[in-house]
């Protein structure tokens, strides 16, 4: 009955083989050997109590636990050995007693091989302790019975140690007697393992949580080091309940912008160990991100004992469990230098603004003035001309008979004169008025404007054998009115310049160069020296006597003044009698 | 009735010329000159140096010059076509500037033509010629009132 007893109470592998045996010894040696047995027990417990305390380490422990149990508790041979789940071997951690060899020989394994059938595999596999009292006759210590035997061992207990729920290793202990481990024995050996089991578990603990613990501190100590390092000021407010901002933390950066090390502010709110206007500054930017609820992100700019200073800033609320925004982390970048670049750049803007602007006026006024000449020649130049060329007329109608025939040319050619003059007014005039004029740019059909001349030119001289070739469907983006005068220009020109000739052919069409369309109007007429190709375009620049080609030299002078306003470029080739080639691109 | 052309002119150069064209066509009609646009109000008017003159007689054709002294050309227009008097008068703008500027100018005040006087005297010639043809001969004045 009392050995069913042990195994309700705990739950224990006890050969009843072994517990019969037991019931044969005589009762009064017995008890004598059971308070010797007990009292060395109770030591034990208490040793390895005191050990616990003391312990460092799972290692420590396990060894002091078997040179106790050898000392203390007179056991033959004490060991520990660990589970490792994946081999299913027992590795021995700590042994005390003799022969030790027998523990490094004993090649314990945990699972359902022979050699996991002995107390210590059966106590790891099942998680409870096992009890063989002579080793001799039992089935399970067969695959070591000539080890034991050999090591006078006879008896063997074996105790589970745990973490929590999963089995880590166990406890044996060998005697050299049959029949020791009795109910109270087993009961209080239970007690050393489950205190083992207490023990490894507290330090497992121990160790995640410094773990844990080495962990925080690692990250810790990488924030702190982006915290020292940032170039940014970075701070941290805590918020009290009555709406007041206090620094709590403020990194070296942050120290530098703002003049005051976090020694001097912890705590403190600004209104504390600031100037009044600094501290009103300060905490109506932080008000802003208690007022968003969210991250605000301003500029400002604030006079400190460090100098004047440009911030650009970005707050973020921190909230407790109760919504309540409880701290503000700032981060501040002073920008003071990029300010001053930027209030640099607008006055320098302002300044270009302000000359642009003058210039402009001046402009205006100029060009006012220019067409107050312009109005003024126009006027004035040309009533003298008048005189010359009406009372040369009326000379030649009154008194011609009084003069000779070369007083007659004089006076026609002082009439000549006076027209060219006129012509050369009213040119330069035209030439003017090209540039004065507001460009205005829409989709212009050349081909149908070249067309237009041409029909004008055959009219005036019909007598004339030219052969047109105008190319058609030619548009291009530009002012009406002045390509009008361009085109004119160019092919009055190739008009004029083939007159000598019988027959004479005049082109106007488009090529492409280089992706770019360039047009073009060219002739088979007189042609030029390319050597004078550079004073083509000047005002009043002729390659040609007066009496070999009439003209003033401004016409060119117009078409380049056109073709620049467009943006454009204008260029010519020719040769003598081969005729000439105006090109120009939009 | 006398067909009295006014002629609003400055230089005595362009005045001579312009008799001379005006008697070379054989437009013989009386002209009257005045030298700035004081005296041409004044004539028309009957006030100043004609305060004594008949303004019941208005000229068949006025022919202004733009730029003149004291009072220019188109302030003498816009003031003939401000009276009842004389603003159905025809103008002709004679004028050496053919500035887009003025011609538009002269039109919008109410110039009945625009010429502009060439420095070839036979082009300014044949030009007079065409002016006296149409506003002497051709073109029926608008009488006032009660006149016909």
């Amino acid at each position: 009955m009392k050995d069913l007893q042990i195994i309700k109470a705990y739950p224990i592998f006890v050969e009843k083989k072994a517990l019969q045996v037991n019931k044969q010894v005589n009762k009064s040696t017995r008890d004598e050997e059971d308070i010797l047995h007990l009292s060395r027990l109770y030591a034990v417990l208490s040793l390895v109590n005191q050990a616990m305390v003391r312990a460092r380490s799972p290692e420590e422990l396990f060894a002091d636990v078997c040179r106790i149990a050898v000392e203390n508790g007179a056991f033959m041979l004490v060991w520990i050995g660990l589970h490792d789940p994946e081999t299913h071997a027992v590795i021995p951690v700590a042994w005390a007693g003799e022969p030790q060899d027998f523990v490094r020989k004993v090649n314990v394994i945990a699972d359902d091989r022979p050699r996991g059938q002995g107390p210590t595999g059966t106590a790891i596999r099942e998680g409870l302790p096992v009890i063989i009292n002579n080793v001799l006759t039992s089935r399970y210590a067969f695959p070591w019975r000539e080890e034991l035997d050999a090591a006078g061992i006879r008896a063997a207990a074996s105790f589970p140690i745990s973490i929590g729920d999963t089995v880590r290793g166990a406890l044996t202990l060998y005697v050299s007697e049959i029949d020791f481990f009795k109910e109270k024995e087993i009961a209080l050996l239970k007690g050393v393992a489950e205190d083992i089991s207490f023990s490894l578990e507290r330090m497992e603990e121990e160790k995640q949580r410094r773990q844990a613990e080495d962990a925080l501190k690692e990250s810790e100590w990488r924030y702190r080091e982006v915290f020292d390092n940032a170039s940014n000021g970075i701070f941290v407010l805590d918020v009290t309940p009555e709406g007041k901002f206090r620094y709590a933390s403020l990194n070296p950066s942050g120290e530098k912008m703002l003049g005051y090390s976090i020694a001097d502010i912890s705590g403190k709110s600004p209104e504390e160990f600031l100037p009044p206007e600094n501290a009103e500054i300060l905490n109506a930017n932080y008000s802003k991100c208690i007022k968003a609820g969210a991250q605000v992100d301003y500029e400002y700019d604030i006079n400190l004992n460090a100098g004047y200073r440009y911030f650009h800033t970005t707050l973020v609320p921190v909230r407790d469990k109760s919504g309540r925004i409880c701290r503000i982390i700032g981060i501040a970048d002073n920008i003071t230098e990029r300010k001053r670049a930027e209030e640099e750049l607008k006055k320098l803007n302002e300044n270009l603004e302000y000359l642009i602007a003058k210039r402009t006026v001046q402009l205006e006024a100029a060009n006012k003035e220019l067409e107050a000449f312009c109005y003024s020649v126009s006027h004035d130049l040309r009533a003298p001309l008048r005189s010359i060329d009406g009372f040369s007329q009326a000379l030649l109608e009154d008194y011609g008979d009084k003069l000779d025939a070369q007083g007659q040319d004089y006076l026609r050619r002082v009439r000549a004169a006076s027209q060219h003059m006129a012509q050369l007014i009213d040119d330069l005039l035209k030439l003017s008025r090209v540039t004065r004029r507001e460009i205005c740019v829409k989709k212009v059909n050349l081909s149908k404007m070249a067309l237009a001349i041409v029909a004008e030119l055959k009219s005036a001289q019909p007598e004339r054998r030219v052969d047109f070739v105008i190319a058609p469907e030619v548009y291009v983006n530009g002012d009406e009115g002045l390509l009008m005068v361009l085109l004119e220009n160019l092919m009055d020109n190739a008009w004029k310049f083939t007159s000598k000739h019988q027959h004479a052919r005049i082109e106007f069409g488009v090529i492409e160069d280089g992706g770019k369309e360039v047009y073009f109007v060219s002739d088979d007429g007189a042609g030029f020296d390319m050597a004078y190709a550079g004073k083509l375009f000047g005002a009043f620049q002729r390659l040609h006597a007066m009496n070999e080609f009439p003209g003033t030299g401004i016409g060119l002078a117009t078409v380049q003044r056109i073709i620049h306003l467009h943006g454009g470029r204008v260029w010519a080739e020719g040769a003598v009698e081969k005729g000439a080639t105006i090109y120009f691109t939009l | 009735m006398e067909k009295i052309i006014l002629l609003v002119e400055d230089n005595p150069d362009d005045e001579a010329l312009t008799i001379r064209a005006l008697k070379k066509n054989n437009i013989l009609n009386e002209v009257v000159v005045a030298h700035d646009g004081v005296e041409a109000l004044d004539y028309l008017f009957g006030t100043g140096v004609y305060a004594s003159r008949d303004i019941g007689v208005m000229p068949q054709v006025i022919l202004l010059d733009l730029k003149l002294p004291k009072i220019d050309g188109l302030e003498v227009l816009k003031r003939l076509r401000a009276d009842e008097r004389t603003k159905l008068l025809p103008v002709v703008v004679l004028t050496t500037s053919k500035e887009q500027k003025d011609i538009v100018e002269s039109y919008s005040l109410g110039a009945n033509s625009y010429v502009r006087k060439p420095v070839d005297f036979i082009e300014f010639s044949e030009a007079v010629r065409q002016l006296g043809l149409y506003w002497l001969l051709l073109n029926e004045v608008a009488l006032e009132k009660g006149e016909v």
